[in-house]
């Protein structure tokens, strides 16, 4: 071991690692220069990437500047690409910039005190053309979506430049070769199938059904009571063998209509489902109307043709954006009282995690909380701004714990684009257990110009000009939602040009007539099946005018359709149906014979018995008179 | 990196040097191996062992080591935290801490990292001494005993180790 005496071989060392100073320095120096030269600029693509996914085409941020020691985050030039019109910007941003808060920081949370988002330009035009997101195949989970979707599609089957082609004439024959695959043909096949097996379980239902036994039984009792005589005893027996016979024949009619109901039950439905063949020969007719693009010339339905998309892109982006929010919300704690399986394994889990004691929150954040953002913009600023003013306050993953609901509050003009008064207020409603968006907006005055209503080849029916407002009020919430939209439009020019000159013609005399338009739109009901309804001045003066025209070559069509229906599963349809009445009357003819039977005997018992019980007064009577008779001596 | 500290901790082990940095490299093992991995006190005794002339190979060794025993002691580090977060007369003060900055950080609300952690403070010192103890012991034991065998012998005496001897002493200074 070592000698105390001898010369230590190595230089003695303190405490203090002097030497990892260096490689600190260096290790801090590169997250420095890190920080410095390369984070923004992977910032600013991250959040380019994810902006462009949540909007559904390419969003660009300008530049991105952060600052450790401010805790400030700032990012302008941003332009949002409008997904239907990649050459345009949906919103152009100047500058967004907000700081956070060190002391929420220090407890890992992320809350801004104050932000601001300045310069904001709407429809500004794009240098070069945005990329568009590939629409992503639609999960289980956006069933909600699906079904708007669809509601749209059904809006927009009915092309207004279809009718020219009606008023000129239609035959759907010449348009539908084949009929395809009917739903009445595919179900008069089924039932068919399930006829044949269906009239064997009934026969073989029908042969164990009792009674027959027990009725010739009870006839025979009734037939051999002999009603007549004067002897009281023996008209007094024979009155109890009837009453007894009565009871057998009561028993015998219940026995049969106990086992007779649910075979009577299951020939009646299955009847009824033979008769429900018809609906879906209705239904074929729509389908067949919808591919053939058969137009329904009502003014609701003419509202929907014109302004459908008009109302489902404005009001159904509200949806859109309640979804998104939504998921970023904690879920609702809904108190649960715990089972004893729950206890031990929370007691099993204590041993890798123990249990978190929750102490009260004096001085505590949601992990993110905006509480104010300050929306401001300035016309002289730039060529197409527009004066705005409006607050973004209390945005946070934790409205429960801040106790305040979301809320947006605009106001603005846009004077060089002749829009003004515009407001916006949507309260987006997480406290609680409440989960609803509600939105209030108008805009006062703005430039309508190319509203297509048809842009086909058979017709060309814009409004190029008016002046428009509008307003949308609403509320959106788990179970359900309601939205309205009123809108005007004055002094409205239209180009109206159509292949058939008697639809140009009825186009112009109906929209001369308005020197404005109004539109009146309410979306409402459940997720799964929103209804829309749609009022429109526009369309009760081209119903007006259409009607007269149309109406008799539409009712041809839907004639013809029919017809065709007809000649492809009228034979089989009459053959089922033929079926069914001859099963039917195999069954429920033999079942009625019974009950009948049984009522005859019942019948005939009861007037034995009535004729019994006079007979037996009778007796009663003349036995009475021949004793008096006795007593006086006569 | 982690092989050459284990190196450094062999070498060192079987010199007659750095008891203490050892020591203290089994201490912070031991705290590091009852604590939470992503907490403020870890990170402080990365700070400790990185600045300090605490032996890294040996607390991370041990760290592992002492992992695997709080794993086992879970339960009762529980039941200890539990008893000491539920303290009425310390309430105030734990409130006052959940609602610090950086504190919550360490987790103390935790009932294991609580249990753990009052249990790793009151035992480190203990750790510190019988590390001293327990190297100091196999330095006499096995490592005279080893010096005395032939083999040690023949490979002290030949010409490589004299040439790495050599080269140690230059490269030490």
């Amino acid at each position: 071991m070592a000698n105390p005496s001898e010369k230590p071989r190595y230089k003695k060392k303190g405490p203090i690692r002097f030497e990892a100073i260096g490689p600190f320095a260096i290790v801090v120096g590169c997250i420095w220069a890190y920080f410095f030269f390369l984070f923004d600029h992977q910032l600013r693509w991250g959040l380019q990437y994810g902006l462009t996914q949540g909007n559904g085409a390419e969003v660009n941020v300008g530049y991105l500047k952060t600052s450790f020691w401010k805790a400030s985050f700032a990012m302008g030039a941003i332009q949002v690409t409008d997904p239907e019109n990649p050459m345009q910007n949906r919103v152009e941003v100047g500058e967004v910039s907000y700081k956070l808060s060190w002391d929420a920081l220090l407890r890992g949370k992320f809350v801004t005190n104050i932000a601001a988002i300045r310069t904001i330009e709407v429809n500004t035009p794009r240098k070069a053309k945005g990329f568009i997101v590939p629409p992503s195949p639609p999960s289980e989970s956006e069933g909600e979506s699906k079904a708007w979707s669809m509601m749209k599609e059904s809006l927009a089957s009915t092309p207004m430049g279809e009718i020219g082609e009606m008023l000129n004439g239609f035959n759907p024959s010449e348009k539908i070769k084949d009929l395809g695959n009917l739903k009445s043909a595919a179900r008069i096949q089924e039932l068919k199938g399930q006829l044949g097996t269906k009239e064997q379980e009934w026969a073989k239902a029908l042969s164990s059904v009792p009674g027959t036994q027990e009725i010739d039984n009870v006839k025979k009792k009734i037939a051999s009571v002999n009603i007549g005589g004067s002897n009281p005893a023996e008209i007094q027996k024979n009155i109890s063998t009837l009453q007894d016979a009565l009871k057998e024949a009561q028993a015998a009619q219940e026995k049969v209509t106990k086992t007779t109901d649910t075979l009577v039950g299951d020939v009646n439905k299955f009847s009824s489902s033979v008769g429900e063949v018809d609906n879906l020969v209705k239904k074929d007719r729509e389908d067949l109307e919808r591919k053939l693009k058969l137009p329904k010339i009502d003014a609701k339905s003419i509202g929907s043709q014109l302004f459908g998309d008009l109302v489902m892109r404005n009001l159904g982006s509200y949806a859109k954006y309640y979804y998104m929010a939504k998921k970023y919300m904690p879920p609702k704690k809904k108190p649960e009282k715990k089972t004893p399986e729950q206890i031990a394994e929370e007691k099993a889990r204590a041993r890798a995690k123990g249990k978190n004691y929750r102490f009260p929150v004096t001085t505590g954040y949601p992990v993110f909380w905006l509480q104010k953002a300050e929306i401001s913009s300035k016309a002289e600023n730039t060529e197409l701004g527009g004066n705005v003013a409006g607050e973004l306050t209390n945005v946070s993953s934790d409205p429960d714990r801040i106790g305040k609901p979301a809320m947006l509050h605009i106001t603005g003009e846009f004077p060089k684009k002749n829009v003004t008064g515009v407001i916006f207020d949507v309260i987006f409603d997480a406290v609680g257990d409440k989960m609803e968006m509600r939105i209030n907006g108008a805009v006062g005055s703005y430039p309508v110009s190319g509203q297509s209503f048809s842009d086909s080849a058979d017709l060309k029916f814009v409004m190029t000009e008016a002046v428009g407002s509008t307003s949308i009020s609403g509320k959106i919430a788990e179970n359900g939602f309601l939205l309205a939209m009123t809108g005007t439009y004055k002094n409205p020019k239209y180009d109206i040009q159509a292949k058939s000159k008697l639809l140009e013609g009825i186009l112009k005399n109906a929209t001369g007539s308005l020197p404005m338009v109004t539109l009146g739109a309410k979306l409402e009901g459940e997720f799964l099946s929103p209804s829309i309804s749609i009022t429109t001045n526009l369309a009760s003066a081209l119903e007006a005018g259409l009607q007269k025209q149309l109406q008799g070559q539409v009712a041809e069509a839907r004639k013809k359709l029919d017809g065709m229906i007809h000649d492809k599963i009228g034979k089989e349809k009459a053959a089922l149906t033929n079926q069914m009445n001859q099963a039917k009357a195999k069954v429920l003819g033999p079942i009625e014979e019974k009950k009948k039977a049984v009522a005859a005997v019942q019948s005939e018992g009861q007037n034995k018995l009535a004729q019994a019980q006079k007979s037996l007064s009778n007796a009663g009577k003349s036995q009475a008179t021949d004793a008096i008779k006795k007593k006086l001596r006569f | 990196m982690l092989m050459k500290q284990l190196y450094g901790l062999f070498k060192l082990l079987n010199s007659d040097k750095g008891t203490n940095q050892i020591a203290a490299g089994i201490a912070c093992g031991f705290i590091l191996g009852m604590s939470p991995i992503l907490s403020l006190q870890a990170l402080l005794v990365f700070f400790l062992m990185f600045f300090f002339r605490i032996q890294i190979g040996a607390a991370f060794l041990f760290a592992a080591f002492f992992k695997g025993i709080a794993y086992l002691l879970d339960p009762a580090f529980h039941e200890l935290g539990s008893a000491i977060l539920e303290l009425p007369s310390l309430q105030p003060l734990y409130t006052q801490m959940y609602n610090m900055p950086l504190v919550p950080f360490t987790r103390f609300n935790n009932s294991i990292v609580m249990g753990a952690g009052v249990f790793a403070i009151a035992m480190t010192p203990v750790v510190f001494f019988i590390g001293k103890k327990m190297i100091a012991t196999y330095r006499d034991q096995i490592v005279a005993r080893f010096e005395k065998t032939r083999l040690w012998q023949g490979i002290k005496a030949s010409g490589f180790y004299q040439w790495y001897a050599k080269y140690e002493e230059l490269k030490n200074g």
